[in-house]
């Protein structure tokens, strides 16, 4: 049973929910013998009770006359305006699928077909090296006759024992 | 059509608002209208109340009744339409004070009456009313303390007193708007009423 002491923090917020009939059977039992007890509990009650009623002052504001036709009137502003900004759906996205495969393909052929013609319209260097490399091989030779008519009429005074030594048709 | 079964699996089908919006959700524009008709009052009540702007109480109450409209394909019936409606509430009055406090905007005052004083119809209701002068200057002064006392709560003990006190909303439905347990709003209003309390009590007749 109390006497006329400072109530608990639980029983603050029980006496509350005992105000507002919240509180379960058991409870508000006990808090009316608290009640019935301790004059500063009722005295409790009395202030809560007061302070609460003086929240009637507030005035209650209501919506304006015409709310409701304002309210349709912007939601249907707001269903067209979503029309025209958004005139697909979310869930299309902005590049499908199969536009962006097509043009994958379209640069792979093109880089393909780029290369076959790059390598067949300049001609390899070294290509060139590996067909005169016979000639290369005896330009030490070479270098040492004048010109092509001497070296046939050389061959013709069969001055040498093997004429085809060197390869010379 | 909802069936009993239906019911009795869910009994928020019960509500005659949920069975509105089941039918905005449909398309029926009307139904939508119907909601907008029956919680005007109250969203708009409750936005003045938090933000002692009539204007923007209305602004914000019809973007309240923009979002549920925007929600209808979504919406599934997992609480009474009251509450959820409030919960959106409350939700878009968070967003807005956190915004404000960013903003560090002030809130502007609510005239009672025209910038050219008391206008004709209040006066007319001053003296039908048998109100004195002197009484309603009282009554403002009042309601001035009152407000002011509103002020000193923290945002979630506001919105709980004024749930429970212009709404008659249960710990319950409170704790479903706010996302709170029952015995957490009881502590919450319990520490909202203390706090009214200390500011309100030397005022009281």
């Amino acid at each position: 049973m109390a006497n006329d002491i400072e109530l608990t923090e639980a029983q603050r917020e029980n006496l509350v929910a005992y105000l507002d009939g919240e509180l379960d059977e058991d409870n508000s039992r006990q808090i009316e013998q608290v009640l019935a007890a301790s004059p500063t509990a009722r005295r409790e009650v009395e202030v809560l009770m007061g302070t609460w009623e003086m929240l009637d002052v507030l005035p209650q504001r209501e919506a304006s006359e015409q709310f409701v036709e304002d309210t349709m009137a912007t939601i249907e502003l707001a269903k067209q305006s979503t029309t025209i900004e958004h005139p697909l759906t979310d869930s299309q996205p902005k590049f499908p699928i199969k536009t962006v495969a097509v043009w994958m393909t379209g640069l792979a052929v093109s880089a393909i077909f780029g290369f076959f013609i790059t390598n067949q319209l300049i001609p390899n260097p070294s290509e060139t090296l590996v067909q005169e490399l016979p000639l290369i091989n005896e330009l030490h030779l070479y270098s040492e006759v004048d010109s092509l008519e001497f070296l046939t009429e050389l061959q013709q005074a069969e001055l040498f024992e093997d004429d085809n030594e060197l390869n010379i048709p | 059509m909802v069936t009993t079964t239906q019911i009795r699996l869910n009994p928020y089908l019960r509500d005659p608002d949920v069975q509105l919006m089941l039918r905005v959700q449909e398309g029926d524009e009307d139904a939508f209208s119907q909601l907008v008709a029956s919680y005007q009052d109250r969203m708009v009540g409750i936005f003045s109340h938090l933000l002692h702007d009539a204007e923007q109480a209305e602004d914000l109450a019809q973007d309240v009744f923009l979002r549920v409209y925007r929600s209808r394909e979504s919406y599934q019936p997992k609480a009474k339409f009251s509450t959820w409606l409030f919960r959106i509430a409350n939700n878009l009055a968070s967003n807005i004070r956190r915004g404000k406090g960013r903003r560090k905007e002030v809130a502007l005052e609510v005239r009672e009456s025209g910038p050219l004083g008391i206008r004709p119809e209040e006066r007319l209701l001053v003296e039908k009313s048998g109100l004195m002068p002197t009484r309603q200057a009282d009554r403002n002064e009042t309601q001035e303390l009152v407000r002011s006392a509103l002020e000193t709560l923290n945002e979630r003990q506001q919105m709980a007193v004024l749930l429970n006190k212009f709404e008659n909303m249960s710990y319950a439905d409170i704790g479903q708007i706010m996302s709170m347990t029952p015995a957490a709003v009881k502590s919450l209003l319990s520490r909202a009423r203390d706090n009214l309390k200390i500011v309100l009590e030397h005022h009281m007749k």
